[in-house]
């Protein structure tokens, strides 16, 4: 690939693919944070909200780290200018994962509504913030910084024009769309519902920021052939997620916010080869003088050849394990939980036998919930 | 401050912070995997409700070192431009293997354990906080690889004044770097002990499920006893090392100046208050006790500060080649007096336990709630020591700290970060912590489910306050 050996190259994949990977799968986990207060009636819903995303969006925020480590590891000087370059955005999105994470794990864990929805704000303003920088940040690079050198000169606002906020702007409206899509998907009764009319309302400002995002790179940016029909297929697929989303295709929407997103990161990447950094005047980050020594490409090669195959099918497989969609029911009816089983143990001992083999031996996986005569609610 | 100096109290502040609650989720996992274990084999409840409530503290103590941790590596490309550049090649390898094999595997498999009670079959879900146990170890080796490289760089060539990867495997595995794990990981068990005997001593003092926890303290003070000694002895071999590898900070921590045979180890000395004071004003020593300590002999030379100044002139060029003197001293005796006080409590309540005696005495039980804030004393000492000692070098005789921030980044850019940071970093703490005092106060889930959820949402159903803890 252009004048980068092959592990280069396969780093520079690796790494597009890692910010691919963390643009649409923690997208949809911003998206529904964004969505919370949208989606809600009372408590229940904003838990079946969370628990939508529950088992799988820290997995999912990891792709991150994927993408930027293999920069530190892959490119070094790429990294160094990438990370004092964009300080300020970088800052701002770091505090706005560090908001939202602990959104989500504190929000539920005191009986407190006013605990609640103080948590629920900081979240769903956090889930906005967060893409929008990350979008912000590599259109920024694609705009070009002022650089002498391998080092940045200027103040840390001086990365921000309105082509970079046109693309945090995309980011933001095409997680939201997917993350409304996810919803949908994945949760049920009223919901759903609302997810629903969120999917219609996002996915047309998603089809229109898209577009001009592209249009605008083809007229102002020197993007290279390949940028050039990734970016136009990512306004395409962002046009036809607006159809899906009319046409009440909660699944073709997801699918296409997915590709538009995937077609965005390559866009990105590909508008920038071979440099990793464009400046505004003269030459940028080039890829090939950024890069690490065979030897460290090796190494990390062989760490991810073995590491990537196994971890990509045990995430697949925890979406597989929690892929009954989130219901009222499911939260709000007896869950299969340990609770039970001791109900069932205590229940034995006080002579009450409930004349099968459960109590504490497991029979099928984990434990065999039966309603149980101790707890059920009085209706 | 410039932005120098702002940028290193960035990075230690944000570190201390972060691995106060590493540390704390090391040694828990392991306890709750153990405890869950213990479960799973005789069946009694009172272990499954262990697993749970030390569960709630431990998910809550890894979601804030998760995003404290975060920053880290995002903070080697914005305030060490040049570090990054210079030891990119470096790290690489051994952050590849953390961000897969421990953080893919520690965020898969947690999220598996806090959603797959009755969901998975229960090895399976046993497994998985095992293997979060395994990925967090896994974590920590990686990461304390290439702070031993920081210490004592090995397997690299320089290449156009960079730091080139020749040798992965000598990078990975050497004495330094096995010390330091063995020292950190048995710290880091000490530390999960000291909070599940901090919080244990809690209930026993009023007198609540004394029949659970009473047990388990008799479990942890062994543990505990176990872990400090282990620490003390592997810090004692790091010492030994360091005293070879990295002298000079060794002579700081002692605040030796004159090269000695038979050299004394201070108990205490006050000096000028300064980064370099000279030789101290008031030094009280046991006499060739440092030389005894450092390799059997009570004769050997122990080199100072002067002499090891001299020589890194001699070789480095002139310059300032002496850490902070004063703050590598005390952060060293804050390290061994409170492990020394913790193998002392632990020891204290074995010599209990044995009388059967342990539930019942309030002074120890008391000592043991307040005791809690030992292991953060003598990690934050630890981590002083081991990363101010080394000044004024990053990179240990290869790259001056100095000459690896981010040039053109300016101090305001960093003192604003810097603040934000912090106050991000404590409300999260303060909030996080308020949810643990809660689930403490609350105690162990009841043996029968509760009839009425407390607030009273009918479509929560009977799903207890505690089920809600472990999930969202």
């Amino acid at each position: 690939m252009g004048d980068l050996t092959f592990l280069e190259s396969v780093w520079l994949v690796a790494i597009v693919i890692g910010w691919a990977a963390y643009f649409v799968l923690e997208g949809f986990d911003f998206g529904v944070g964004m969505l919370l207060a949208r989606v809600r009636g009372d408590h229940v819903d904003r838990r079946i909200a969370l628990h939508a995303i529950g088992p799988t969006w820290a997995a999912n925020e990891i792709w991150l780290l994927v993408g930027v480590v293999g920069m530190l590891g892959a490119f070094p000087t790429w990294y160094a200018t990438w990370g004092a370059a964009f300080y300020a955005p970088i800052v701002v999105a770091l505090l706005a994962i560090i908001a939202r994470n602990a959104g989500i794990e504190l929000m539920g864990k005191l009986a407190d509504e006013r605990w609640r929805r103080n948590w629920e704000r900081a979240t769903v303003v956090a889930s906005y913030v967060a893409p929008f920088c990350w979008g912000l940040i590599w259109s920024a690079a694609l705009a070009g910084i002022a650089l002498r050198g391998d080092e940045v000169v200027g103040g840390p606002l001086d990365v921000v024009g309105v082509y970079a906020v046109l693309g945090g702007i995309v980011t933001v409206a095409l997680t939201r769309t997917q993350g409304a899509a996810f919803l949908v998907l994945r949760t049920d009764g009223a919901v759903r519902d609302r997810a629903r009319r969120e999917l219609a309302r996002s996915a047309p400002a998603a089809a229109f920021a898209t577009a001009a995002f592209a249009v605008w790179t083809l007229v102002a940016r020197d993007a290279g052939a390949v940028g050039v029909v990734a970016l136009l297929a990512a306004a395409t697929a962002a046009v036809a997620v607006a159809g899906a989303a009319g046409a009440q295709r909660a699944g073709a929407a997801f699918g296409l916010t997915t590709v538009a997103l995937v077609l965005l990161v390559v866009g990105w990447f590909a508008s920038l080869f071979p440099e990793g950094i464009a400046a505004r005047d003269g030459a940028g980050i080039a890829l090939a003088d950024a890069a690490a020594g065979s030897y460290t490409l090796a190494a990390m090669t062989i760490i991810a050849v073995v590491l990537l195959p196994p971890l990509l099918a045990v995430q697949g497989w925890v979406y597989w394990t929690f892929r009954q969609p989130v219901t009222r029911a499911t939260l709000g009816e007896p869950q299969p939980s340990p609770i039970d089983a001791i109900a069932r143990l205590a229940g034995r001992r006080d002579g009450g036998g409930d004349g099968s083999d459960g109590g504490a031996t497991p029979t099928g996986p984990g434990f065999t919930w039966r309603p149980g005569r101790a707890h059920r609610e009085p209706s | 401050m410039n932005s120098l100096e702002l940028a290193r109290w960035q990075f230690g502040l944000t570190t201390l912070i972060h691995f106060a609650f590493v540390a704390t989720s090391i040694g828990l996992v392991f306890w709750v995997a153990a405890l869950q274990t213990r479960w799973h084999r005789t069946g009694e409840d009172r272990y499954l409700r262990l697993t749970r409530f030390y569960g709630k503290l431990l998910l809550l103590s890894f979601a804030v070192g998760v995003v404290t941790g975060l920053m880290q590596t995002f903070q080697f490309g914005m305030n060490w431009s040049r570090f990054s550049r210079y030891v990119g090649d470096i790290f690489g390898a051994p952050l590849a293997l953390e961000g897969l094999a421990a953080f893919f595997v520690e965020a898969i498999f947690l999220g598996l354990w806090m959603f797959g009670w009755g969901r998975l079959p229960r090895r399976l879900h046993l497994a998985s906080i095992w293997i979060v146990a395994v990925a967090t170890c896994i974590s920590a080796f990686a990461i304390l690889a290439v702070n031993s490289w920081m210490q004592h760089p090995v397997g690299y060539e320089i290449v156009d004044g960079r730091a080139q990867l020749v040798d992965v495997w000598a990078v990975l595995f050497n004495a330094t770097v096995g010390l330091t794990l063995g020292h950190a990981l048995s710290a880091a068990l000490l530390t999960g002990t000291v909070v599940v005997l901090a919080v244990a001593s809690w209930h026993l003092l009023r007198g609540r499920e004394v029949a659970v926890f009473g047990p388990l303290a008799g479990v942890a003070v062994k543990v505990g006893l176990v872990a400090g000694i282990a620490a003390l002895v592997f810090g004692h071999f790091q010492g030994v090392l360091a005293v070879e590898q990295q002298p000079m900070k060794m002579a700081a921590a002692e605040a030796l100046y004159r090269t000695e045979s038979g050299a004394g180890l201070s108990v205490l000395a006050v000096g000028e208050l300064a980064t370099n004071p000279g030789e101290p004003w008031l030094n009280i020593k046991i006499p060739s006790l440092l030389s005894l300590v450092n390799d059997l002999s009570t004769s050997s030379t122990f080199r100072g500060i002067n002499e090891l100044e001299a020589e890194a002139i001699l070789k480095h060029g002139p310059g300032d080649y002496v850490p902070v003197v004063g703050l590598m001293y005390w952060s060293f005796r804050a390290m061994i007096g409170a492990g020394m006080a913790l193998i002392l409590l632990m020891a204290v309540g074995c010599w209990l336990a044995a009388r059967g005696r342990l539930t019942r005495s309030r002074r120890f039980l008391n000592v043991a709630v307040w005791a809690a804030v030992l292991p953060q004393l003598g990690q934050v000492g630890g981590w002083i020591l081991r990363e101010g000692g080394r000044q004024p070098w990053v990179v240990e005789g290869l790259l001056r700290t100095d000459m690896a921030d981010s040039p053109n980044v300016g101090a305001w850019t960093v003192a604003l970060s810097l603040v934000a940071f912090l106050a991000i970093y404590g409300a999260v703490a303060w909030l996080a912590g308020r949810v643990a005092a809660h689930e403490i106060r609350e105690g162990l889930e009841d043996e029968a489910p509760a009839t009425a959820p407390p607030d009273g949402a009918p479509a929560r159903g009977p799903r207890s306050t505690g089920d809600l803890a472990l999930t969202y």
